[in-house]
């Protein structure tokens, strides 16, 4: 990790009676016609993931030597939120609300959030919900990274090629029988594995876990808030979209699909780039950081 | 002046595994007593990382007020290890090696090792192990008897649905002959592993590989009481007074076991108003480690 460019801080950012975890990689870049350090990408992790790894990880130090400062995060998703029942992708909603606010306590000017893979999902439902200038938790630009056009469609398309067991369809008339949606207050899950969700044999790489709630409100059918198709629709601000050639789990026209979608909506700032790559950008890390601070540039370097 | 340090660190384990640790000092006068000062490493428990709540996430903050400096690391078991398969026991070790070499090539020379719950029992397995020169002292908060028997207790006591004896019986099914090379695994649920529903709070999820390396009877390594004997130096036990998940007289017998085996620099210390994580009461906790600290040299 190249940490001329900036300074690197373990913060815990204050959330009612809990707290956010995160890495602030503060841009010490002064040099040239650099950024002028009035921006802030945060970053929000995949599936499973956490700050630590991937794109929350490799990034931030690219962009700093680009000028740009990045504010890594773990949502209530990070790690095992699936497993465990916590991890329902709308409740991070005020969290993403309250690392904006610290954000621009730190005195930034533009914020900008990035998601890989499922925090695409997440963002996109925040930029949908927040897209009104003149509120308090305004943002700036999107950067997405593998997204998905829909979760839910993605893992079920994903679960019936590999024959998963159980299959899609019987989960769903299990979580409905367990959680008896529309009356969430019952309080009843449960946690369940999905053998050859990712592969065909039943090793632990190849395996999936939820609970019935937590999958309910991410990869079921009536996951409206995971569907990054009706979502972008109402961002208003810039968008950059970023696939992988050879993406295994999200395939390459979904990003041109979602482009074509926040276009037609009348979005006139949206970009779609593809990187000759997988799902997880390896061996392209260089490559992907110098298309956003290129992005980035063009749009928030006064 | 040497001035205050908050900051990540990443370093291969020796088969490569990246270990991720969060580095905490405070200032010191002079750059020799930063590396005379103990400074403790700090090793998580299940599922657990540098951020769990806890002793993890409020001990280095603590030692930090008190002139200590610490050193947490995320091992293999850290986070999703052992559900995945990665999380390994026996492995675990190259981590606390490549954390303690970290140190060492850093000029750290009073090194202690503060391992919480499972992580007590991975720095024995290290410490009986690997014999650092500059690794003066084990600190074990909560430590189990055995991890094995521990799991076994409990999953009796909550009528686990698959019991013990069953995971048992089909761990050795799935994973053969030699467990160590099997290629085949399986992630699976324990129900009521931790309480009396089946609700996901309860529940305990491994796979057969990494369930037996920890806590199935063929766990040799996770089995402290057969392999402490064989520690030499300071140990200082810290134990919740209320500790709902390992009795008192698990470390009072893992004491008797090193005194009989020569070693008389073991301590116990009982935190009243503790369950098993010390730090719930920092006021009782805090003062026993510094003191303890402070003969460390």
């Amino acid at each position: 990790m190249n940490m001329d460019y900036m300074d690197q801080e373990l913060v815990s950012i204050p959330f009612g009676k809990s707290k956010i975890d995160g890495i602030y990689y503060h841009s010490t870049f002064k040099e040239g016609n650099r950024a002028d350090g009035n921006t802030i990408v945060i970053h929000v992790h995949g599936f499973l993931g956490n700050f630590l790894d991937g794109s929350q990880r490799f990034l931030p130090p690219i962009l700093a030597e680009g000028g740009y400062s990045s504010l890594a995060i773990n949502t209530r998703m990070a790690n095992f939120g699936l497993f465990f029942g916590y991890g329902i992708l709308n409740d991070t909603i005020p969290q993403i609300d309250r690392v904006v606010e610290y954000a621009q306590e730190l005195g930034y000017k533009n914020v900008i959030l990035s998601g890989y893979s499922l925090g695409t999902s997440i963002i996109l439902r925040y930029a949908s919900l927040r897209n009104d200038p003149r509120k308090t938790h305004n943002i700036n630009g999107l950067i997405t990274l593998a997204a998905p056009y829909s979760m839910p469609d993605s893992i079920r398309r994903r679960w019936d090629y590999w024959g998963s067991e159980p299959s899609y369809q019987e989960v769903f008339e299990e979580a409905k029988d367990i959680i008896k949606p529309g009356l969430e207050g019952t309080g009843q899950d449960r946690t369940i594995l999905i053998y050859k969700a990712r592969g065909n044999s039943y090793c632990p790489e190849h395996t999936e876990i939820y609970t019935y709630r937590t999958w309910w409100h991410l990869a079921g059918p009536e996951a409206k808030y995971a569907m990054a198709h009706k979502k972008i629709q109402n961002v208003k601000v810039p968008i950059l979209l970023i696939q992988g050639w050879h993406d295994q789990v999200v395939r390459h026209e979904e990003a041109q699909q979602l482009a074509q979608l926040a276009l037609n909506a009348g979005n006139k700032d949206v970009s779609a780039f593809y990187v000759n790559a997988g799902h997880t950008f390896e061996d392209k890390e260089e490559e992907l950081g110098d298309i956003i601070v290129r992005w980035l540039d063009r749009r928030f370097k006064d | 002046m040497v001035s205050r340090q908050r900051k990540i660190l990443s370093f291969p384990a020796k088969d490569g595994f990246t270990v991720n640790g969060m580095l905490v000092t405070g200032e010191f006068k002079e750059e020799k007593d930063l590396y005379e000062t103990p400074i403790v490493l700090l090793v998580h428990g299940v599922m657990g990382n540098f951020l769990a709540r806890g002793t993890p996430r409020l001990l280095p903050n603590a030692l930090e007020e008190n002139g200590i400096s610490s050193f947490s690391i995320n091992t293999r078991m850290a986070f999703m290890g052992q559900i995945f398969g990665g999380g390994i026991f026996d492995d675990s070790i190259m981590d606390i090696e490549a954390a303690v070499d970290r140190l060492a090539e850093e000029g750290f020379r009073n090194i202690v090792i503060l391992g919480w719950s499972l992580g007590a029992n991975q720095s024995v397995y290290y410490a009986v192990n690997i014999q650092h020169p500059n690794l003066k002292g084990l600190i074990l908060e909560g430590c189990s008897y055995s991890l094995p028997l521990s799991n076994k207790k409990r999953l009796e006591k909550w009528d686990s649905i698959p019991s013990y004896d069953h995971i048992y019986e089909i761990a050795k099914k799935v994973l053969g002959n030699d467990p160590r090379t099997s290629k085949n695994d399986r992630v699976f649920i324990v129900y009521r592993a931790w309480g009396p529903t089946f609700n996901p709070s309860d529940v305990e999820l491994h796979t057969y590989k990494t369930w037996w390396f920890m806590r199935s009877p063929e766990a040799t390594n996770a089995k402290t009481y057969e392999i402490i004997s064989d520690l030499s130096i300071p140990v200082l036990f810290i134990h919740g007074e209320n500790d709902y998940a390992v009795d008192p007289d698990e470390p009072r017998e893992l004491k008797r076991i090193l005194n009989e085996s020569g070693n008389n620099d073991v301590e116990i210390k009982f935190i009243p108003d503790a369950r098993h994580d010390c730090m719930e009461n920092p006021g009782a906790t805090v003062p026993v480690l510094i003191e303890w600290l402070s003969n460390i040299s």
